[in-house]
């Protein structure tokens, strides 16, 4: 279960109101895309759910449980930056595998998850890569991937196609819902692009 | 018609190729032709490097540097030298690192104050330092120790590994931690698994710039030991009043230790920034 | 830990050593420079102003600085775009060109005076070719022309590589899709080079910058050994203060005059080549 409730978020950047009084309940396994112009604060919002900016005022909610107090790590958050954040200095198996090295699983555990969410996004092949030699579009599975080997409760995405090209996007959009679809979690997805 | 722009094209990058080529190879040597002549005179005798003309090969005489290996406490010089080199690199790397880490990733009170404070260290003549440094030292029992030295040489050293590793941090998109952070990651552990390996040029361009300082430092060397003499001090002591044949070996011996060093973090140095070339 | 404290507990360790070992003796210098035993006085300043030697080492400083600083940037951002675009032998180069880096300015002097001196490689080359019929003595008072060459020549060599480090790594930092978006576009290399390469490096081209400033108003070692007596610069007149005349008031007076000429052009160069808040990559 991980419904994610956001109760009276405000959010102001000294005298700039970004957020004012967001009211939003999301429910388990919902695709939930948040549209609007750039700058409109959908992405603020998405980065306090995260817990990468602290609201102003009101709480955050994931699966009844209050979070906005926590630190990022501790929220079951996953999240797909729009420029990837890709680590440079990482194999793709290694950017995929960074969170769960972090939880301490085995390794045989990691190489196990690894494999199945790179097959998921078909990069199965570019594992030993670095981001250097990888396409945007290869950069974008990447970061997908890497949020879903966290089997996290909510995944979070910030403009991820946005730095793709229209052919492309339109190919990762529909393979995405899918695998978010299979693999039952919560996901925000915040563009500015209409066509979605 | 096409065919000959298609030509012209290839010729204009062939000629691009060569006045490429032959430019890196004129830059080179300007860079080595100086030191190999400091060579020439170097590895000829004493008789020879008094003389002219010149010739532009050396005659292995061993002669200048015996001479100059002569001169009593050398070794400890070259001893003392190494070690205030490898204290301040340590020290202004690690008083050095936090700091650029606060200027790069927090906004603050006061941060622009610091940032002049650092900036202000730069713009002093910080040879003269040396001269009131000396007396408080005395009252402390640093004088004439390689540590006290480390300390200045540290100031000198740590306003250039600030700005240097700063200028490389602020290149590091926040967003590479803020994903760690995500992942599972603390402030800590995201600043040593993602921030650090990728800051690492910049670190160790700092380190061989703080050892690289203090190694050629002359004037506070000269003015806080006495007993313990560094290197550049000895020689400066003791090249005044030396024939040219002593101080072109004693120069040699100045850059040998220097091109070693250089050569020996290179290869970490360029794979480092290899990998910063995201 | 709080993050509010945070940024304080990191630049503690710098502060306090800043605070120990410059602002305090700073502090000392200052207070040197404004007494002559009988309380505040500006007697240090107008000595050192009214002697004859100092209008000369001022314009000879800033002559120098003038003449090895530009040409120091130009030839530090020829080399690091060269490089950039280098496949094999990049490493080799580089090391060859950052090897001055490693190099005391003691060492340099000592590798510009073999060839500018009597019996040196220019002398030897200059009659081998027939230009000259017996060695010249290039670095005395009859070649004041050459003397300058020969100091600014050693700058050059000496002082290029510290550039060069810092325009290479940030060089190095900034991404390559922006050049691939230009050529999508159709920029040529010197547009990719004024539109891209130039603006991403600001922060690089700042630090570099005043780094080599400051340091080009330091300048005394080089010149002590190339120009002697024959080009006095402001560095140099300071330590005859202190240590030839033993007034260290004078001395500290002529620290004082040079820092301020440090800052105010570290101000100038910060104020040109600022860097927008949220403009950084």
């Amino acid at each position: 279960m991980a419904e994610i409730q956001i109760k009276n978020v405000a959010k102001a950047f000294g005298a700039y109101q970004a957020l004012n009084n967001i009211n939003l309940t999301i429910a388990d396994q919902e695709f939930m895309v948040l549209l609007g112009a750039s700058g409109c604060g959908k992405s603020t919002l998405l980065r306090i759910i995260a817990g990468l900016e602290t609201a102003t005022s009101g709480e955050v909610w994931i699966g009844g449980k209050r979070i906005d107090h926590l630190s990022p790590k501790d929220r079951g958050i996953a999240m797909v930056f729009q420029n990837y954040a890709v680590f440079p200095h990482l194999t793709v198996f290694e950017n995929i595998g960074f969170g769960l090295r972090m939880q301490k699983l085995p390794n045989a555990e990691v190489t196990r998850r690894v494999e199945r969410v790179a097959g998921l996004m078909h990069i199965e092949m570019l594992l030993k890569r670095y981001s250097g030699e990888l396409s945007g579009g290869q950069r974008q599975r990447v970061a997908v991937a890497r949020a879903l080997a966290m089997e996290p409760d909510v995944i979070l995405m910030d403009e991820p196609l946005s730095n793709l090209d229209a052919l492309l996007r339109m190919e990762m959009r529909a393979e995405l819902k899918g695998v978010l679809a299979e693999s039952k979690t919560t996901a925000i997805y915040v563009t500015h692009d209409q066509v979605k | 018609m096409t065919d000959t722009v298609l030509v012209d094209a290839a010729n204009t990058r062939k000629w691009g190729r060569y006045l490429y080529i032959s430019s890196v190879v004129l830059l080179c040597a300007w860079v080595l032709v100086p030191i190999y002549f400091l060579m020439v005179n170097t590895l000829s005798s004493p008789e020879t490097v008094n003389s002219f003309p010149k010739t532009l090969v050396p005659e292995f005489d061993l002669g200048s540097l015996t001479f100059f290996a002569g001169f009593a406490g050398m070794l400890t010089a070259l001893k003392n030298s190494v070690l205030v080199a490898g204290m301040t690199m340590v020290m202004s790397i690690l008083i050095g690192a936090p700091a650029v880490y606060a200027l790069s990733r927090f906004e603050f009170r006061g941060k622009s104050t610091f940032r002049l404070l650092i900036l202000l260290t730069r713009a002093f003549p910080l040879p003269l330092l040396a001269l009131p440094l000396a007396v408080m030292f005395i009252r402390t029992g640093l004088d004439d120790t390689a540590f006290g030295l480390a300390l200045v040489h540290t100031t000198l050293a740590v306003p250039f590994a600030v700005l240097i590793t700063f200028s490389l941090f602020s290149g590091i998109p926040i967003e590479l931690e803020e994903a760690a952070w995500t992942l599972g990651c603390t402030r800590l552990t995201a600043f040593t698994m993602v921030v650090l390996p990728l800051i690492m040029p910049g670190i160790t361009a700092s380190a061989i710039f703080a050892f690289v300082i203090s190694w050629n430092e002359v004037f506070a060397a000269a003015v806080l030991t006495i007993e313990n003499r560094t290197l550049t001090a000895f020689l400066l002591q003791n090249l005044d009043t030396s024939p040219l044949h002593l101080k072109f070996a004693g120069g040699f011996i100045l850059v040998v230790p220097a091109l070693i060093f250089i050569f020996a973090v290179r290869k970490y140095l360029f794979a480092m920034w290899g990998i910063a070339n995201r | 830990m709080n993050a509010r404290y945070l940024p304080y507990i990191l630049i503690l360790p710098v502060t306090l050593f800043l605070c120990v070992f410059f602002l305090y003796p700073f502090v000392l210098v200052a207070q040197q420079a404004f007494t002559t035993g009988s309380g505040f006085t500006f007697d240090n300043f107008r000595e050192i102003t009214s002697h004859w030697k100092f209008p000369i080492s001022l314009t000879n400083t800033l002559l120098l600085a003038a003449a090895v600083v530009p040409v120091q940037l130009a030839l530090a951002l020829l080399m690091a775009t060269m490089v950039s675009r280098m496949g094999k032998g990049r490493d080799l180069v580089l090391y060859i060109w950052t090897i001055p880096l490693g190099i005391s300015d003691l060492a340099a002097e000592l590798i510009w005076l073999a060839i500018f001196e009597q019996s040196g490689f220019l002398n030897t080359m200059m009659s081998g070719l027939g230009v000259i019929d017996k060695p010249v003595n290039f670095l005395s008072y009859e070649h004041p022309g050459v003397v300058f060459l020969a100091i600014a020549l050693a700058e050059i060599w000496r002082a290029t590589a510290i550039m060069l480090v810092i325009l290479v790594a940030g060089i190095g930092l900034i991404p390559k899709e922006y050049y691939e978006a230009a050529d999508v576009f159709g920029a040529s290399k010197w547009k990719q080079f004024t539109r891209i390469t130039l603006p991403m490096l600001r922060p690089s081209l700042q630090t570099a910058l005043v780094l080599r400033v400051i340091l080009a108003f330091e300048i005394f070692a080089v010149v002590a050994a190339l120009g002697g007596t024959l080009f006095p610069v402001l560095m140099g007149e300071t330590y005859t203060y202190q240590f030839d005349l033993l007034n260290s008031g004078a001395a500290a007076a002529m620290v004082l005059v040079i820092l301020a000429i440090s800052i105010g052009f570290t101000l100038i160069i910060l104020r040109i080549l600022r860097v927008p808040k949220g403009a950084s990559i």
